[in-house]
């Protein structure tokens, strides 16, 4: 076994497992080999470092996420394969096959064997490694596709010089499961432990002391009397503290604390000044923020502080949803059908409450165990929708209360073709939903309408308005 | 939804910075140093002959020896020879056949016909072609160019490069109706005949000089849809009335093919079924490791004493060797998995002894094995970070309060606020204070646990979705085939239009299993009870 297993950390079961079943001599490898692991566990990195440890082991390298279907899969693997072996192999004089021409799994087969077959002059058997990264990331994957790929070797020559060895990495354990049958060799990466991430990511620090922002604040600071291994221990600090904080959010994804500390890192370093760059805990104390709050959505932090509320303010006025005044009331009235009964309804919206005689007259209910909000919506007719609408819709008439010309307008909302050109509106953008979803008759009784919108976005959008919806909404549980 | 802002502080340690010019610099920086020198020590004491053993083994192993000295366990034997009997009729005195060979994956179907033929080859080359078809691979109107593909790509290996046959390239042969082709593939076979017997200048009768064509069809159940059948039915048909003999073997891992055959294919078929032999009884996976793990003397000098101490563990019933292969046995009871294992185990070895007090102790197959297992539905739960935890449980309970056990976001985070704020009212809090002298908060004092924002634990519960912990409802999981995939990714759905909150998940692990698998020293452990 003439190769070398690279050291990698945390790895060294999967580092090994790989060296006995990645080799040059094509009689022990096996034609197929799986790593499974969950996202950031290492998979691609472990390989990587294997490969560059073995400098005379030839990889091809594919990403099936990024070729989206089978048939570019497909093709991209006729071309690279044979792009590569042009390059390993410049003294052999080749015929160029159009890899475009492969639109079937056979035809992968015949243009593999026609490329192969122009090395048959070579001396020595050679082994070509296709590395699918991430084989289940296709997004047309289906269940057949993978067999296809397993059997691939079954139907080349086997007298050729040039073997192809396929390495899969894959995410999820459920798609592998249903090869299992098929018993080939896979090598399993778990998930990091927090004392494995943490100790993984502290080797970051020499990029997080090399960064400009470091520089410019050490300039600015003049601190002057520290060394680079002090640099590196601020830097180790803070990656300490960033996977304390936040660990139980991010989990064991290294990605997304890489994240956090390329996104904290700048921040953290303008609290750094003369005095505290000794004094972690005051340093910590300064930039307590940081580590409180993930920061990371795309709008501001509710919890920040005062001066964040303002720009809060201004977002709300700009940025709720671009909707006309009319499309707000129609979603609200729709949010009110779907988690309102409608045997309240009279009561709630009706000014002539004697109409309706007993208990309901009163809309005493029983409260509900669970908020009805965090559920699904109940399906409503159009009618019910439009009568809310209209009695929750403020008119305001132009002309003094009283006057005759007061009596000229309506004093309701009426459903005009501009309410249902705004209804369609909603349709469109999927805030409203119905129950069938194409040539929808919008006047049609036979359509039931439902709202797509959770609570906290209608909430935002009534408070645009100046509509209190939550009063509507006050005593349905608890 | 407060957070406070001494949470922290409990969890926070810190490394000591020290003043400057010190000696000794902080742990962390040296340890990422040592861990790039080390790997010169291996390559040193592998001796030559330890070498050839290793190679020998894996060789074994990977099942690529070469054709004389492959290894045909004992309980496949009476098989292999009846395949024998039947390729070397069709092969040497030019009969056809038709065969179905049934057997689950990894029973060795392929593996023998592949060594039979191998075997044929050295002593009657040019006298068969074989031709490769494999139902995942070819649908039924590519296997007709794919068998075009490679009689030609075969007949031009006997016949040499530049020769065509009656001047018919192979895009000729190929193109037109599924019928026209396969008219030209017969055409094709009976030149093929003829010109065989002028290349090789036999006078002598020309039954001698046909080429036999052997058809092997991996997953032939594909071939037999339920439309027509076409491609088995004129290949069947073939084998009875075709002038060159026809052999055709059909790989299945459906023990019911037969029904499979439309009614006109199947009297065409000669209903000769192999099923292939299972290991019955522990001997014979003994027997079968035997035969694996034990060399040829000649191959390596330390060749008898790795027979030697082969054996040993094999006999012994109680050693490790043993243990492993039973657990197996009673489990899986299939071969491959248990080469698998071995694999890792022979190549990590650096000599002899390594190797021989591996195999002793078989310390690597437990590894193997508990690394196989690492990213089950346990494995995965163990992975999770506090947060994470607490939100599946919460999502747990939930589900099974539910009556249908289906829950949503909205759910599992007002469980998961009501048990944070049940647990934080119970311990006893301290408001911070200013500290008159400093102008300080106090840190130390606030034990309640972090309540994550219901924006922040949005990213958690992707995380529990990715990990396979819940599934969407409704959710239609990985299509069939690619046509059905295709639609999938083209057409909406109205799943996908429901908004993140209100999606309804269901759990794919409940609440008592839960409370089997956590810890009682964690925080959490008393959630696992409603």
């Amino acid at each position: 076994m003439n190769v070398i297993t690279p050291e990698v950390a945390f790895r060294e079961y999967q580092a090994k497992c790989l060296a006995s079943y990645i080799s040059a001599d094509p009689s022990i490898t096996p034609s197929n080999l799986i790593l499974q692991g969950y996202s950031g566990t290492g998979k691609t990195y472990t390989l990587k470092e294997y490969f560059k440890a073995n400098p005379d082991l030839h990889a091809v390298w594919l990403e099936p996420v990024e070729l989206v279907s089978w048939k570019p899969l497909l093709q991209a693997i006729a071309r690279t394969v044979q792009y590569k072996l042009k390059k390993l192999f410049p003294n052999v004089s080749t015929m160029d096959y159009d890899p475009l021409q492969v639109e079937e799994p056979f035809l992968l087969v015949k243009t593999l064997h026609n490329i192969f077959a122009q090395y048959d002059s070579l001396q020595e058997n050679a082994c070509l490694f296709l590395v699918l990264d991430g084989f289940d990331s296709l997004q047309d994957l289906d269940a057949a596709l993978f067999n296809k790929y397993i059997k691939l070797n079954e139907l080349l020559p086997t007298d050729s010089k040039i073997n192809l060895k396929f390495i899969y990495t894959m995410l999820e354990t459920s798609f592998l499961q249903r090869y299992s049958t098929h018993c080939i060799p896979t090598v399993m990466f778990p998930r990091y432990n927090v004392d494995e991430v943490s100790s993984i990511l502290v080797t970051r620090c020499g990029e997080l002391v090399e960064d400009s922002c470091l520089r410019k604040r050490i300039i600015e600071e003049r601190i002057t009397d520290c060394t680079d291994d002090q640099f590196q221990s601020v830097a180790a600090n803070f990656i300490h503290l960033i996977v304390q904080a936040f660990h139980s959010y991010t989990g064991n994804d290294m990605f997304a604390l890489n994240d956090l500390i390329d996104f904290k890192w700048p921040e953290y370093v303008s609290h750094i000044t003369k005095e505290n760059i000794f004094e972690p805990l005051t340093l910590y104390k300064s930039a307590i923020k940081l580590f409180i709050s993930t920061g990371d959505g795309l709008g501001t932090n509710e919890q920040d502080g005062s001066a964040v509320n303002m720009i809060q303010d201004n977002l709300k006025n700009n940025q709720t949803y671009d909707l006309s005044i009319i499309s707000k009331y129609l979603l609200i009235a729709s949010y009110i059908c779907s988690y309102l009964e409608p045997r309240y309804d009279a009561s709630i919206f009706s000014r002539k409450t004697r109409i309706i005689q007993g208990r309901a007259a009163y809309g005493r209910r029983k409260k509900k165990e669970v908020n009805p909000r965090y559920l699904q919506p109940s399906l409503f007719a159009i009618e019910r929708l439009l009568a809310i609408f209209q009695a929750i819709f403020p008119m305001e008439g132009k002309a003094k209360s009283g006057s005759l010309s007061a009596l000229r307008e309506e004093p309701l909302m009426r459903a005009n073709i501009e309410v249902f050109q705004n209804l369609s509106e909603l349709h469109t953008l999927q805030l409203i939903a119905t129950t069938m979803n194409k040539n929808i008759d919008y006047l049609s009784p036979k359509v039931r309408w439902k709202v797509n919108v959770p609570w906290e976005i209608i909430k935002e959008i009534s408070e645009s308005v100046q509509f209190d919806i939550s009063d509507y909404f006050s005593d349905v549980h608890e | 939804m407060t957070v406070n802002e001494t949470d922290l502080s409990q969890r926070v340690n810190f490394i000591p910075i020290k003043r400057p010019s010190n000696e000794d610099i902080p742990d962390t920086a040296t340890t990422l140093k040592k861990r790039t020198i080390d790997n010169d020590e291996k390559q040193e004491d592998n001796e030559p002959g330890f070498t050839s053993l290793q190679k020998r083994l894996l060789q074994q192993l990977n099942g690529t020896l070469p054709t004389n000295e492959k290894i045909i366990f004992k309980y496949l034997q009476d098989c292999q020879q009846e395949i024998d009997r039947i390729i070397k009729q069709s092969v040497i005195q030019k009969e056809s056949h038709s065969v179905i060979l049934v057997g689950p994956r990894q029973s060795y179907k392929t593996y023998l016909l592949d060594y039979e033929l191998s075997l044929l080859q050295q002593f009657y080359n040019e006298q068969f072609i074989t031709i490769r078809l494999n139902g995942f691979i070819h649908s039924e109107q590519t296997a007709i160019n794919g068998i075009a593909t490679q009689l030609e790509q075969q007949l031009q290996k006997i016949h040499g490069k530049e020769e065509r046959i009656d001047g018919a390239s192979l895009e000729t042969i190929s193109s037109g109706s599924l019928t026209e082709v396969f008219e030209k593939i017969l055409l094709l076979l009976d030149s093929a005949a003829k010109t065989g017997a002028e290349d090789r200048g036999d006078v002598d009768g020309s039954s001698t000089t046909k080429i036999t064509v052997v058809f092997i069809f991996d997953e032939i159940d594909t071939f037999a849809g339920p439309v027509r059948q076409t491609l088995l039915y004129n290949l069947f048909d073939m084998v009875e009335h075709a002038r060159v003999p026809v052999c055709i073997f059909g790989c299945t891992t459906k023990l019911n093919m037969l029904e499979y055959l439309e009614k006109r294919v199947k009297s065409r078929f000669s209903q000769r079924v192999i099923h292939m032999p299972q290991i019955r009884d522990l001997d014979d996976m003994i027997d079968a490791v035997r035969s694996l793990l034990s060399v040829h003397p000649d191959v390596s000098p330390w060749g008898s004493q790795w027979n030697d101490t082969v054996e040993k563990e094999l006999s012994n019933p109680r050693s490790n060797l043993n243990k492993h292969i039973t657990m197996n046995f009673e489990t899986f009871r299939a071969l491959s998995a248990l080469k698998n294992s071995m694999i890792p185990l022979v190549a990590t070895s650096t000599n002899f002894d390594s190797l021989s007090s591996a195999i002793k102790s078989c310390s690597f197959l437990d590894l193997y094995n508990k690394n196989q297992l690492s990213n089950s539905l346990t494995g995965r739960l163990q992975s999770l970070s506090d947060l994470e935890l607490a939100i599946l449980i919460s999502a747990a309970r939930v589900a099974l309060r539910a009556k249908d056990g289906s829950f949503n976001f909205n759910l599992a985070y007002a469980e998961y606020e009501k048990m944070i704020k049940a647990i934080n009212s119970r311990i006893p809090t301290v408001a911070p204070t200013m500290n008159l002298g400093t102008g300080q908060n106090t840190l130390s004092i606030d034990n309640t646990i972090k309540l994550w924002l219901k924006k922040d634990v949005k990213n958690v519960w992707e995380t529990l979705v990715q990990l396979d912990f819940f599934t969407e409802k409704s959710a239609v999981g990985l299509r069939d085939n690619a046509t059905a995939a295709f639609y999938a990714s083209n057409y909406q759905f109205q799943g996908t239009m429901i908004p993140f909150d209100l999606r309804s998940y269901q759990m794919q692990i409940i609440l008592q299993e839960l409370r089997r698998i956590i810890p009682r020293s964690n925080m959490y452990y008393s959630w696992t009870q409603l």
